[in-house]
């Protein structure tokens, strides 16, 4: 801290040329600041210039010192976010890649050492030029306020020559630059394309990725050492997640870092002998030259020979290493598109199935609710079956038929009132009476008349004849 | 007769004994990935791949860890993707599924198929299920708990069945994107505007085709790609 105001002597001038001095004094010197880039995205590392011209000559012959330390350029700047910027994080100096300050100054009350930058040129006036650069990094989206630098320093018109002092000022002036406020805006990383394994990094880095050995046993773990370099947030991002490596386990993760690399070590375990080398690492960042996009640095694989585990004595080399986890080809020999034809007959297959079951059963239930019409059925079939056989009773046979279908005896059916009966339950007359009649005949038949032999198959037409005019009559 | 019948017996268990169709293709694909050659490997199973009538999820799935050793994340994740419909419990696959679907950010786009089972395991589900249903409501007393048992298996062998139609029959395909710099146009036009991007490894659903392009509906957005930059999930 400079303690107080002294005044020293400067170099002499003559005292002629002050008449030639520019009309205002404030036009002696600027301060003004600039930012790289003007925009910039969140994390983006931003570099910030307050830079101090002065007109060397003029200084040299009428500049003031107004401290007690010996300054090379005798003005004192006031530019607080040098020291804190709201929103924004300060950077240390990147001594890499910034020249070596070399031009002393007081800044904020302290002192600053500034670079020499390229002369500057203004109405006329040639200024030297330096700056006093600050690494800042936005935190938030918005806008970042600098706000106006001042310059102040002191100068006179004239000197007198002291025998004690030597060249002292004889009248002394204050004069204060204010420059410009700047605002820099800061944009939002894009949510857009954002990918899973992106943890914060944002700069145009580079990524290099080593491994401590090239040969481990089975649950023993590799050390593999992933350096980022570049400019970039190095400091300030989450360290590369690599769960999903295949084939590893990650044991354990240190990191370190400077100004200018980060080094994440991480302790991977293999799984299985069948590795045959690290897999390509990626790291996601966010490059923000423009447009801005994600960019994913992949790394090489690193080969490495894995053993059978700890205490094996490894593969046998007759046999060779051991085959990798592929699957054999045959697995899954599925359709995935099945033909609507066939989700059709399948789907179907049971409800046929269920329709012919609730037919059947509801074939059998009826049956089984009508004896008499079994009975009858069952007396047509035998009479189809056996009519035409030689020896058969064709008269018994209809018989039978006859009794089961009007519900009586057998015997209760040989008689004459045979077709009324046969009428009363719903039969034609005329076929009633043709029933009767052959029913006759083949009785007479029986007993050897031969004016009664039928026919068979006009007796079983007869027969299905009657056999459905009984069955229209219950279906009515 | 029966000297040929034995004839074509032994025929037959000599061809089926010998080795199988592309043995050859997998045991070079498996040579080379031991020793470190993933591409190598991957194109032998790529050959392989085209000249199989009907790709196995098992070969859709050794392609994919190839790609994915040699980076090509977003073709891996397509090939598992295809694998999955095939072997949709297989551990491996769902393993080596999720970690790529993470690393390209994508876990969250559409999916094909069905989640646990292949067509043919839903068909043969539903068939039995609604035989079951059917065999308990015609039992000739089925008591009343009986009955709503087998009401509900009818009732889930019918919602299996409409699944399966609607995935055969009705759902849009969904395809993975496969093109670095695949842009969605607002007409099958290469000069028509650009309205989004679409990053590899990104599931779409496909709604339209027209003559090398695909309607792609992706996050509410739907728009035109050229089919050469997406792979069918089939």
């Amino acid at each position: 801290m400079i303690a107080r105001a002294m005044h020293r002597q400067l170099p002499a001038v003559a005292v002629g040329a002050l008449a030639a001095m520019l009309p205002s004094q404030a036009e002696r010197a600027f301060v003004e600041v600039r930012a790289e880039p003007e925009t910039c995205f969140v994390q983006q590392p931003l570099l910030l210039r307050l830079r101090i011209g002065y007109d060397a000559d003029w200084f040299a012959a009428h500049a003031v010192a107004r401290f007690q330390q010996r300054l090379d350029l005798p003005v004192e700047v006031n530019a607080p976010w040098l020291e804190e910027l709201a929103g924004a994080a300060i950077l240390p100096a990147d001594r890499d890649r910034d020249p070596a300050p070399a031009v002393t100054l007081v800044g904020n009350g302290r002192l600053l050492r500034a670079t020499p930058a390229d002369d500057a040129t203004r109405n006329g006036v040639r200024y030297r030029v330096v700056e006093v650069v600050q690494r800042v990094l936005p935190r938030q989206a918005g806008e970042l306020a600098l706000a106006a630098p001042r310059l102040r320093f002191t100068f006179a018109s004239r000197f007198l020559d002291d025998l004690m002092h030597g060249r002292m000022p004889a009248d002394e002036t204050t004069v204060t630059i204010a420059g410009q406020p700047r605002t820099i805006a800061v944009r939002p990383l894009p949510e857009a394309g954002r990918p899973a394994g992106f943890t914060g990094a944002v700069g145009r880095l580079k990524l290099r990725v080593t491994a401590d050995r090239t040969a481990v046993a089975v649950g023993e773990p590799v050390t593999v050492t992933l350096e980022i370099t570049g400019a970039g947030n190095l400091a300030f991002f989450a360290a590369p997640r690599l769960d999903d490596l295949p084939g590893f386990h990650v044991l354990g993760r240190t990191e370190a870092g400077d100004r200018t690399s980060r080094t994440f070590r991480y302790q991977l375990v293999p799984l299985h002998a069948d590795l045959r080398a690290v897999p390509p690492i990626e790291f996601w960042h966010f490059d923000p030259e423009p447009p801005g996009a994600y960019r994913a640095l992949r790394s090489a694989s690193l080969p490495l020979r894995v053993e059978g585990g700890p205490g094996s004595t490894g593969p046998d080399p007759s046999t060779g290493p051991a085959p990798l986890p592929l699957m054999p080809p045959e697995r899954g020999a599925v359709p995935v598109r099945l033909r609507p034809w066939w989700i059709g007959s399948v789907l179907g297959l049971p409800w046929l199935l269920a329709l012919g079951w609730w037919a059947l059963r509801r074939r059998r239930e009826r049956l089984a609710r009508d004896p008499a019409g079994a009975r009858a059925r069952a007396a047509l079939a035998r009479f189809e079956g056996e009519a035409r056989r030689p020896g058969s009773d064709p008269a018994a046979l209809l018989t039978d038929f006859l009794a089961a279908r009007l519900r009586c005896p057998p015997a209760a059916v040989i008689g004459d009132e045979l077709a009324q009966r046969l009428g009363a339950a719903g039969i034609e007359p005329a076929l009633a009476e043709q029933a009767a009649t052959v029913l006759a005949g083949l009785v007479a038949a029986r007993y050897g008349s031969r004016d009664g032999a039928a026919d068979p198959a006009a007796v079983i037409a007869l027969v299905r004849r009657l056999d459905a005019a009984f069955a229209a009559q219950e279906g009515r | 007769m029966a000297w040929r019948a034995v004839a074509g017996l032994t025929v037959v268990l000599a061809l089926a004994g010998g080795p199988l169709p592309g043995q050859d293709d997998f045991a070079a694909a498996q040579g080379a990935l031991r020793d470190g050659r993933p591409a190598a490997a991957a194109e032998v199973l790529t050959g392989l791949l085209a000249r199989a009538s009907a790709p196995t999820g098992a070969l859709l799935y050794d392609l994919g860890l190839c790609l994915e050793q040699t980076g090509e994340l977003a073709q891996a994740a397509w090939h598992y993707h295809r694998a999955r419909l095939r072997l949709p419990r297989d551990p491996w696959l769902a393993e080596r599924l999720g970690a790529v679907d993470r690393r390209l950010g994508t876990e969250a786009g559409p999916v094909a198929g069905l989640p646990w089972v292949t067509p043919g395991e839903l068909l043969a589900l539903a068939a039995l299920l609604q035989g079951l249903g059917l065999a308990g409501l015609m039992l000739r007393r089925p008591r009343p708990l009986l009955r709503c048992a087998a009401f509900g298996l009818l009732l889930l062998g019918v919602l299996a069945g409409a699944a399966l139609l609607h995935q055969q029959m009705l759902a849009d395909p969904v395809a993975t994107v496969l093109a670095r710099d695949a842009e969605l146009r607002t007409a099958p036009d290469t000069s028509a505007p650009a309205t989004g991007r679409l990053r590899p490894g990104e599931r779409v659903r496909i709604v339209d085709r027209v003559d090398g392009w695909i309607a792609a509906e992706h996050a509410d957005q739907t728009g035109w790609v050229l089919a050469d930059a997406v792979g069918v999930i089939d």
